[in-house]
């Protein structure tokens, strides 16, 4: 199993849902947001999130390395583009980061044959957390909301 | 996309220098993809992001393509010319 995720495997878990989610074609309005831990949780999926972001035309900013535990309310993504392209793709984005960090804190089993769920485990030795499994939130930033 | 993106640059890896070449080939690609309407699709200059017709220098293929509810898209590097 390899230790990093190739984008042709991303591209291939992420594309059916990706053409189907809604974004608002008309708001333009850019802006900076943030992905944030609401339980304790080990951040692993950042590569599917930043695939599923770029898409779409949004930057990502990692704040936390791959396989890092972090406490609830920490920050572990920042994000910068089309507001609208943000609050469409998140629920997406934050669904494979909840499911990467279930399967890498073994909250979650992994799916058999599944390369996401393969990676996900493999970084689970490095800092397994016991709980019934991560969740995270869109934070936009106050303030943004400036026409592009 | 990314599909047509890794054609692309298989056929430019293969020795195609012809960049029309590699955008039809992307464009066919995304046309056959159910549901995906071509937004553009284009070989650049790396460094300017101006369309180029020969693959003479560090190049990179852009798609975007429109679904029925957002418009995504999708970029990759170039093989490099050989010397």
């Amino acid at each position: 199993v390899s230790a990093t995720l190739d984008r042709g495997t991303i591209a291939a878990a992420v594309m059916d849902d990706l053409v189907a989610i809604e974004i608002d074609g008309v708001d333009e309005t850019v802006g900076l947001a943030r992905i944030v831990a609401t339980t304790d949780a080990l951040v692993v999926g950042t590569a599917v999130v930043r695939e599923i972001m770029a898409r779409v035309g949004v930057r990502t900013r990692s704040l936390v390395p791959e396989g890092e535990p972090v406490a609830a309310s920490a920050a572990v993504i920042e994000l910068g583009g089309p507001l609208a392209a943000i609050r469409g793709a998140a629920p997406l984005a934050l669904t494979w980061l909840a499911r990467c960090g279930a399967v890498a804190s073994g909250a979650t089993r992994p799916e058999a044959g599944n390369p996401i769920d393969a990676y996900a485990v493999r970084l689970s030795a490095r800092a397994a957390v016991g709980h019934d499994g991560p969740s995270f939130l869109l934070e936009i930033d106050r303030g943004s909301g400036q026409e592009s | 996309l990314f599909l047509a993106l890794t054609e692309a640059a298989e056929r430019a890896r293969s020795g195609e220098r012809d960049a029309n070449t590699l955008v039809a080939v992307m464009a066919r690609e995304i046309g056959a993809t159910p549901l995906a309407r071509l937004d553009y699709a284009a070989v650049v200059n790396e460094a300017t992001f101006e369309p180029i017709g020969v693959l003479d220098r560090p190049a990179r293929a852009i798609v975007a393509a429109r679904f029925p509810s957002a418009r995504l898209i999708d970029n990759v590097a170039l093989p490099e010319p050989a010397a």
